[in-house]
């Protein structure tokens, strides 16, 4: 059976149902495929936003399950730095649901017009006649759907990169190992994101323990699997060892890749687009990756669009996509590709005197920027190894 | 070519995005294909050792 669309979105997670309801509600037809039979469920997330959520859905009990004030930050030895709610005036931000989350965004495509296939597997495509031809499986019965453009918004392990001919393969390096645990019973302070960094913790990348209500967090942990020596279920083990933890219990685990390599250069092709993680959007500090995969999802809408009514779709007339992504967040990303590969060089021993430096400092705002000010003028020589890294 | 622990598997696909090769694919479940080379790239991502050589 063969399905003519003006655009199909691989992926309804956020980045394929934002893009999909911008095009529908510019009236274009358009197919959302999820390979999975539910949105949303399971993910490869900490759940974590900032408030910049807002722009794209009205904050809802349903999917907001930790409102954030500050942050907690641990150095090997545990020397805590604190970014409070006196520095953010208020949330900073919310750990999601993303099982609700997701699929409202979803429901929110369909209700612009988008048409939505679940359980629908997208296993090739091909160009012809300067259309793709995208075939699928639903539910194991083979489809074809036929259209100009194809957003590729399908995570980490895009397909729709490659078969278009960009290369999305991520280095071992750049792509976090991750597992995770949701936690419950858990006794701690939940209006509080907690951070803990270290060799024997998380080499290369942090632990972390999200909020999603009083006795309730996401917790776990991301290597860099060039330099971790175990696997990071093993760390994340050893993590849960922790006193913080007694008593409390496991109700899910979760694994996932989530790409710190800062954003692809071209993330376009003759009638694609690739959104979100797909286009490696992610942000190499945090491994945030809410937010950027909404935000290109809307410009991939907006770009799209402008191409789709010019009978247009070429990589020249698309690659204008490249540009607002870059000017939108893709350069915060390159700077902060910059101060991860400078982060990950310090030895615990630094990290431990760099935060009893800035265990009485006062932040001016809640974000990376400031925590990366306040390391400089406490430590000087890090200018130097970002000269290096620059 | 690598071997794959189905009861290991969480399905998260970060494998796949590792490797060079097009050898990885996660439909209903992961399978490999006769591409892989054996560079043990998704076997040193993977988090939770449902990869091996």
């Amino acid at each position: 059976m063969s399905l003519k669309y003006d655009v199909v979105v691989i992926g309804a997670g956020p980045a394929g149902s934002v893009a999909a309801e911008g095009f529908a509600s510019r009236g274009f037809d358009v197919a959302l495929l999820e390979k999975r039979q539910e949105v949303g469920c399971p993910v490869r997330c900490a759940e974590g936003v900032g408030k910049e959520v807002e722009e794209f859905i009205d904050p809802d009990p349903a999917f907001i399950r930790g409102e954030v004030d500050g942050a907690k930050i641990y150095s090997p030895d545990m020397t805590e730095i604190e970014m409070g709610p006196d520095v953010a005036g208020g949330e900073v931000g919310y750990v999601l649901e993303r099982k609700i989350f997701d699929r409202e965004l979803a429901e929110n495509a369909g209700r612009a017009g988008a048409d939505i296939y679940v359980k629908t597997l997208a296993t090739g495509m091909e160009r012809v006649d300067g259309e793709w031809r995208v075939a699928a499986k639903r539910s194991g019965e083979d489809l074809e759907f036929v259209a100009p453009l194809v957003i590729g918004a399908d995570g980490v392990e895009t397909y729709v990169g490659r078969w278009a001919g960009i290369d999305t393969v991520l280095p071992l390096r750049e792509n976090m190992s991750c597992a995770q645990y949701l936690v419950t019973n858990l006794d701690y302070d939940h209006r509080y994101t907690h951070f803990y960094f270290g060799q024997d913790v998380a080499p290369g990348g942090y632990a972390w323990i999200f909020p999603k209500g009083e006795d309730r967090a996401n917790v776990g942990l991301g290597v860099q699997p060039a330099m971790a020596e175990e696997k990071a279920i093993t760390y994340l083990e050893r993590f849960f060892d922790l006193d913080i933890f007694d008593g409390s219990r496991v109700v899910e685990l979760m694994t996932g890749g989530v790409p710190v390599s800062g954003p692809l250069e071209e993330p376009y092709a003759d009638g694609v687009l690739l959104v979100g993680d797909a286009a490696h959007f992610s942000d190499p500090v945090t491994g945030g990756g809410i937010i950027n995969a909404m935000r290109s999802g809307r410009t991939a809408a907006e770009v799209g669009g402008e191409a789709l009514e010019a009978g247009d779709v070429s990589e020249e007339n698309l690659a204008v996509y490249g540009d607002r992504c870059m000017e939108e967040f893709g350069e915060k990303l390159e700077k902060h590709y910059m101060v991860k590969e400078t982060l990950i060089k310090a030895e615990d021993a630094t990290l431990d005197t760099m935060a009893g430096a800035l265990r009485d400092a006062d932040f001016d705002e809640f974000s990376v920027e400031e925590l990366v000010t306040k390391m400089i003028q406490e430590n000087p020589e890090l200018l130097e190894f970002l000269d290096e890294a620059l | 070519m690598i071997s794959i622990d189905a009861e290991r598997c969480c399905e998260c696909g970060g494998c796949v995005g590792v490797c060079p090769f097009d050898a990885l694919y996660l439909e209903s479940s992961l399978r490999v294909t006769e591409d892989c080379t054996d560079c043990m790239l998704c076997v040193k991502f993977c988090p939770v050792e449902a990869l091996s050589a």
